[in-house]
């Protein structure tokens, strides 16, 4: 036996849970392999300390009193509530001790309900199972348990589950799940995420992505897939990409395939595969960037678009930009002040000169067609989903 | 569990006075089992205030549900997996998540300990476990120092019996190389 294979199998020989033959083989290695040997004194040694740990360690201080309250203040309420319930003397301002509780729970002498709360009661049965039917009725997605154990509304799921409109899903350190998005695709929620169903529409597929991280992989057509976010809505236009929100409410969003458009307090990005684009809450989305684009050039765009940053930054942006960063330049256009468009203009023509009908003086007044016609050349492909009518 | 019949002499009238609802008889208990269920709760939170909120939260839960204690296994088993089910309820809770951050002041409850007894080989052990990862060190402790088997701590984490063993490995690799370093 090697020493590999008995390094592995050494916690199952140390507890005893080896069959006799295989303990015997890495029993007979141990005796041939000092380095093996080594090794399972150092576990045997750990597992010596282990166990004479203390058994007990007593708390820095005594906990009795505050379990006490919690249990009186319980015993107190139940007997509270059957008071109103059962028609008793619901003023009576002693507290209980447990055990007059527990002789109150006592099944005889019950049946004194008033008709006032009887009627009450009736109501309250009606209203709730209509609730219930409602909610029985509301729609939603298959939920699918990938690794540890996800939270679905109140109720942890081990392998399926659905996930109703309005319901949120919550992953821990360990737990990963997928969400069927109806019929045209699904994703993949990561560890410590928390994302809710908004909408489960034929043409509106919505989730809310409070904290965490996705996956999303879409074959539908575009803008029927939307992920709510506190700092920009993602609309998807035909993609795969994974979006991440941190606990301030900032975000990345980075496409894998097809193109992804970030919407939010009139900002707007349209980031294609291979690129990435952040977002901070009150502000919205960045100006996407590739992602093989230079760290300094990231850098100056996180200024310019959050940070107030101007013509040194943009100095940054031109210096570092290649073709493959025609899209960022393009964003900038409408983005930077009107002062500093011309320069983005110039430093877009070296790189991709416009098309026949796109002119200075229009794209430098935000001209959409030009702009989007110009887009169309570098691969952009802008305009067709954006009027896009979904059904 | 093994080793529980000799640590915990079952008071059945104890515990038969409390399910009647005598407080007196369950604060007893408390006195009697505080300590180890606290060690559990400390061990597995790897901090002293969030594992004084689990305990009280474990014996508040033991009354609400002592009736459903039947006596056929030992109380403190009983008790320990009430513990453990609260602590690991509470492990995957969003809010305890987020709130919770174990700082190094943390492991000076075990340099405490040091004039009530533990040796300093012991204490350097307690501060590795409670540096090893959440998932990690949950196994070891409750693998290596309770002696539950992998398929019990793979029903109560909801994992694998292959994870279990997986991170128990981890784990004690990573407690190893921390003592003999």
């Amino acid at each position: 036996m090697k020493c590999e294979k008995v390094k592995i199998l050494l916690d199952d020989f140390v507890d005893g849970l080896l069959p006799e033959a295989g303990a015997r083989e890495v029993e007979t290695h141990l005796g041939e392999c000092k380095d093996c040997q080594d090794e399972f004194q150092s576990l045997q040694a750990l597992l010596e300390k282990a166990s004479h740990l203390p058994k007990a360690i007593e708390p820095p201080r005594d906990l009795w009193p505050e379990i006490e309250t919690k249990i009186n203040a319980q015993t107190n309420a139940q007997f509270g509530w059957k008071n109103l319930l059962w028609g008793r003397n619901a003023g009576a301002s002693k507290p209980l001790d447990a055990s007059e509780a527990i002789r109150e729970q006592a099944p005889s002498k019950r049946w004194h309900m008033s008709p006032r709360l009887l009627i009450a009661s009736m109501i309250v049965l009606l209203v709730g199972g209509y609730w219930l039917y409602l909610q029985s009725h509301r729609p939603s997605w298959g939920v699918e348990n990938l690794a540890g154990s996800c939270k679905v509304g109140s109720d942890y799921i081990e392998k399926t589950g659905r996930l109703v409109v309005g319901e949120w899903l919550e992953t821990d350190e360990i737990s990963r799940a997928q969400i069927n998005v109806g019929m045209i695709g699904k994703v993949e929620v990561e560890p410590n995420t928390r994302i809710r169903l908004l909408q489960a529409r034929i043409t509106d597929h919505r989730l809310d992505l409070a904290q965490g991280k996705l996956h999303a992989t879409i074959w539908a057509p575009p803008r029927l897939f939307f992920v709510e976010t506190a700092a920009a809505l993602a609309i998807d236009l035909g993609c795969e990409y994974t979006l991440q929100v941190e606990d301030d409410g900032s975000g990345l969003l980075h496409v894998i395939a097809g193109y992804v458009a970030l919407e939010s307090h009139g900002r707007e990005s349209i980031v294609p595969a291979g690129a990435l684009c952040a977002m901070r809450p009150g502000i919205g989305p960045g100006t996407p960037y590739s992602e093989d684009a230079t760290l300094a050039l990231r850098e100056a765009l996180t200024k310019i678009d959050f940070e107030n940053g101007g013509a040194e930054e943009l100095d940054i942006v031109f210096r570092d930009s290649r073709f493959a960063d025609t899209f960022t330049l393009w964003h900038l256009l409408v983005r930077v002040e009107p002062a500093l468009r011309p320069q983005v203009y110039d430093r877009m023509t070296e790189l991709i000169p416009p098309p026949v009908g796109v002119t200075r003086e229009g794209v430098l007044r935000g001209d959409r067609k030009m702009l989007d016609k110009w887009a169309e050349t570098f691969g952009l492909g802008y305009s067709w989903w954006k009027y896009w009518l979904p059904l | 569990m093994e080793g529980e019949q000799a640590t915990a002499i079952p008071t059945f009238d104890l515990i038969s006075r409390a399910q009647n609802g005598d407080q007196a008889a369950f604060e007893q208990l408390y006195r009697k089992y505080a300590g180890r269920v606290y060690a559990v709760c400390l061990r597995l939170s790897a901090n002293t205030r969030h594992a004084e909120e689990l305990t009280q939260e474990a014996f508040v839960r033991a009354w609400q549900m002592l009736a459903t204690f039947r006596g056929e296994s030992d109380f403190f088993s009983w008790l320990y997996r009430l513990t453990v089910n609260v602590v690991f309820t509470d492990m995957r809770s969003k809010r305890r998540r987020t709130s919770r951050v174990m700082t190094t002041d943390d492991l000076s409850v075990f340099d405490q300990k040091n004039s009530s007894g533990m040796d300093s080989a012991t204490i350097d052990l307690e501060k590795a476990i409670a540096a090893l990862p959440k998932q990690a060190r949950a196994i070891f402790v409750l693998h290596d120092v309770e002696g539950y088997r992998h398929e019990e701590i793979a029903g109560m984490m909801k994992l694998s019996v292959g994870t279990s063993k997986s991170q128990l490995h981890r784990a004690r690799r990573i407690l190893r190389e921390a003592l003999e370093a």
